[in-house]
Order: C-alpha cells, then structure tokens, then sequence
C-alpha cells in the first residue's frame, strides 16, 4: 500500500503539495488527473523515490521510497512521459533487469511484445517513439512489480496501439498490483481506471471510485440544459447536465465531462465527497 | 527489509556497469592503450630515440588523463533528472552503485590504460627498429614508496573527477578541472595570507628529525583527500533528486 500522510512538497519557492494525504490500495488501477504542471509527475516521483518530501509522509509498504533499499526498488517500475530510451535492444534491457526483480519474467515479456506488435530483437534506436513506449510497456509488466507508475503513457501511441495499451493493461492487472496512470488524455484511459484522483494546484480535488461518484453525482444526458446543474456540456444531439444525485440513481461517468464539473466546483466537490 | 551490502546483488552490479563500461568506453581503452605507437611512428619518421623517462611519463599522462574522462563517459548519466532514473531506480544499495562505480572508474581504467600501454611500450621496444630502446621498468629501491604514491595520487585524482561527474550535468570534466583550478588558487591565497608556506618550510627544515617520512606523510594526506572526495560522491549519489 501507498500512504501519502500530510505531505509538502515543492521546487525551491514553488510549492506543489500543500499537506496532502492519499492512500493507494493494492490491486486497483488508479487514474491520476490534472492540468498540466498540477504536479501529476512530481506524485509519481515522490512515490518511486526520485524525489523527497520537504515535509510529511510518501509510505511505500511503510518504506519511505527515497531510501532506495532495493527491496523497497524492486516492487515499483515507472516510465516517466520523457523517457530515456534504454541502450541495446529491448530483449537485452530485460535481460540486464531480470536479475533484480524477483518476478521478471521473459517469456511474458515476448508474449507481450508480440500482443502489442513491436519486435524486442530490434534496437531501441531504430524503434520509433511509440514502439519504444510500447516495448517499455511490456518491461514494466514483465518485470511484475507491485506498482506500475505510469506518466502519460498514450502519448505518442497511435489509435489501434491505445486500443492495444488499454487491452494489456486491463489483462495484466490483478489483486497484488497497483498501476496508477497520471494522464490529461481522459478519454484514452476512460473505461480502464477506477478509481479516479483529481489534483489541482498543490491539493488534492477529488478520490474516489466510479461507484461513489454515481452514488453523488448523476450524469443526465438529455435535449436541454439544466441550469441548476454543477455543470452542462453540450454533446452531439444535446447536452449533459451534472447534477447532486440525492436519490443515488444511477448513470454514466464521463470521465472528461466528471473532471470539468470538479474543476468548475472545486469547494463543493471537495465538500460533497470530504 | 533492509539496506544492507549484498556480494551477490554486487556481483549484478558489477555485470550491468560491466556492459555499460565496455559499450560506452571498451574502445577508447584500447585506442588510449595503443597511443604509445604514435610516439613510436613518430621516432621512426624522425629518426631519433625516445628515452625511457619520456615514455614513462607518456605511460602516466595516458593514465591520469583516461581517470579525467571515463566518470563521465560511463556514468555521465547518473545524476541527470531524465537520463538518471534508470540508475537511481535500479533495486540495488547506493553503496552498490557507489562501489561499483569506484572499481570501473579508479581501479580498473588506471590498471587497464596503465598495463596495456606499457605492454604495447613493451612490444614496440621489441622491435628491431624504430626509437624505442630499452624496457619501461619501475626500480627496484623503494617500489614500495613508488607504488603507493602512484596509487594514491591515482585515487585522489580520479575521486575528484568522480565527485565532479556527480555534481556538474554538462561539460562535467571541463567544470571539474576549472573548479578544481580555482579551488586551489582559492587556498593558496589564503595560506599566503597566514604566511603558511614559510612557517611549512620551518618546519620541513628544522621540525622533522626523519625526513623520509615526509613522501608517506603525503602519500597519506592524498589518501585522505581521496577518501573525503570518495564520501562525497557516495552522498551525492545518495541524496540526488530527479
């Protein structure tokens, strides 16, 4: 488990978290949105250990991250939205791994190398940039951490390789492992995450399932515009009108149209699931 | 769980870097090692000799100037907010990474560079023609005081490059020697302001009654610089943010 207890953090003068506190369970995939510079990446920094709250707690299995004990090392992999492409072929990367995580497993890594199209015996240098995303994808799972971190990690993927991302993902989670995926691309992770962390400027916004969001809010997708709703989008053929949901009926999380209604309301969300 | 120094998680250590040493710097350590031909090639169209002494220094400036040069080359990336994550997140002990890193940077490239070009020095002055006569040797009187002031200076020097990797992210080797320069600029001027090298030469004439202690006491003093360099690398290492 991840616990995040009253945590500071900042960049010389900019501060980013202001004593924020967040809980990541074991076996859920968690979906991690904000504008840019919300501070998505420094989150998923402070919890692999490259990086050290100036105050507060970042518990990774009671373990503070930024001791690197190799223990504590081996139950995260993260890939960062810029990063450093591996020297070698992706085979050999794997294999320069395998001996430090415990659960690393070759034949998986080829068996998702081939679900997701890339050929692991080709360099990385003559990969392109999705191919590469693609082929660090199937690292990450095949080493078999406890947490997968993931920052944007459908940038740079092409329609049919999102498809592909979403499909993978979804098979290879289960209830020894957290992913939690920092993205602006909402849609691109929509039916994949739950539950869902919204942050804003150095807080956080909202944490909570799907199930506890219809339990609160209902999403209306009708003909007109409710004015009284939090917030109303127009859509093909209409609108969509956010509304409290005394009653708990149930409907659809948009998940784009979820995160404009929270940043539109930002006190009253924070009051409604506090 | 714990922190502790693993031999076995070492070992892999050493494996990975061993990879990442012979890919990035595996070539230039043959090219340095086989340098000694160029002074060779130059005695043969010249057609003049080089001495043993101008050889042993050729032998010792390839040696000192690989330690400026392989930190960087090999773990140039360790401290680099992006590039770094791949060091900083390999689940092994920063002591690991820290020894593991001194072994490729201080012991092996010096013995590497040190022992192949003598060996190539060697090879050449087999040869019955060109300009170099005669075998590069250490003497024999005090090769215990010749090698531990080569091993140290060696230590001390390759700790300060190593330190610099660490600290600067671009142009690392050229900041380190300019900062080094001015370091020590810095100091001499402060000991002269105190008038310590004359109180120094007092003592070196009229205070030691065995002056043969003074190479060991420097040999000393290098070792314990090397150390203090060593420490701060390691912190570095340790405490580095990305």
């Amino acid at each position: 488990m991840i616990t995040i207890k009253n945590l500071d953090f900042g960049y010389k003068n900019q501060p980013v978290f202001k004593n924020i506190s967040l809980n990541f369970e074991k076996g859920n995939i968690y979906g991690l949105l904000g504008e840019n510079g919300v501070g998505k990446t420094t989150l998923l920094k402070l919890i692999s250990g490259l990086q050290k709250p100036s105050t507060g707690e970042c518990l990774v299995d009671e373990v503070a991250p930024f001791n690197r004990w190799p223990e504590t090392l081996q139950k995260i992999y993260f890939i960062s939205e810029d990063f450093a492409i591996p020297e070698g072929t992706p085979i050999n990367n794997i294999r320069e791994l395998a001996p430090f995580y415990p659960n690393c497993n070759e034949a998986q890594f080829m068996e998702l190398c081939k679900e997701m199209e890339v050929d692991p015996t080709r360099k990385f240098g003559e990969l392109s940039f999705g191919q590469q995303k693609k082929c660090l994808i199937a690292t990450a799972l095949a080493l078999n951490t406890d947490y997968l971190l993931l920052d944007e990690p459908t940038n740079g993927l092409d329609i049919p390789s999102k498809t592909l991302f979403r499909q993978v993902i979804a098979k290879h989670a289960n209830e020894n492992r957290t992913i939690i995926i920092s993205t602006h691309q909402v849609k691109d992770v929509e039916n994949l995450i739950d539950p869902i962390i919204i942050l804003d400027h150095d807080e956080v916004l909202l944490k909570a399932t799907f199930r506890a969001i219809t339990d609160k809010l209902y999403f209306d997708y009708g003909t007109e515009k409710d004015d009284t709703a939090l917030y109303s989008e127009v859509i093909p053929g209409g609108y969509v009108n956010v509304t409290r949901n005394p009653e708990g009926v149930d409907s659809k999380v948009s998940v784009e149209i979820l995160f404009n209604t929270v940043m539109k309301n930002k006190e009253t969300i924070k009051q409604l699931f506090g | 769980m714990n922190n502790k120094f693993s031999f076995d998680r070492f070992g892999q250590v050493l494996a990975k870097d061993w990879k990442n040493y012979f890919r990035n710097f595996g070539i230039s350590l043959i090219v340095w090692s086989c340098i000694p031909v160029l002074g060779w090639i130059t005695t043969l169209i010249f057609d003049f000799t080089l001495t043993i002494e101008s050889r042993i220094s050729t032998i010792a400036i390839l040696v000192y100037s690989v330690l400026i040069f392989v930190p960087s080359k090999v773990y140039g990336k360790a401290n680099l907010s992006r590039d770094g994550v791949s060091f900083a997140s390999l689940p092994a002990t920063n002591s690991e990474k820290f020894f593991s890193m001194l072994i490729y940077c201080s012991i092996l490239t010096p013995i590497i560079v040190g022992l192949g070009s003598w060996a190539v020095d060697t090879l050449l002055a087999l040869l019955p023609f060109g300009g170099f006569e005669g075998f590069v040797a250490l003497p024999k009187s005090h090769l215990g005081s010749i090698l531990a002031a080569i091993a140290c200076s060696i230590l001390l020097f390759s700790s300060i490059f190593l330190f610099g990797n660490m600290v600067f992210k671009k142009r690392k080797a050229g900041k380190t020697i300019a900062w080094g320069m001015l370091i020590i600029f810095v100091i001499t001027m402060v000991l002269q302001l105190f008038h310590f090298w004359e109180a120094f030469v007092r003592w070196e004439c009229y205070g030691i009654s065995n002056p043969e202690i003074l190479p060991w006491l420097f040999d000393a003093f290098m070792l314990v610089l090397a150390i203090v360099f060593y420490i701060l690398t390691y912190r570095r290492i340790k405490n580095q943010k990305y």
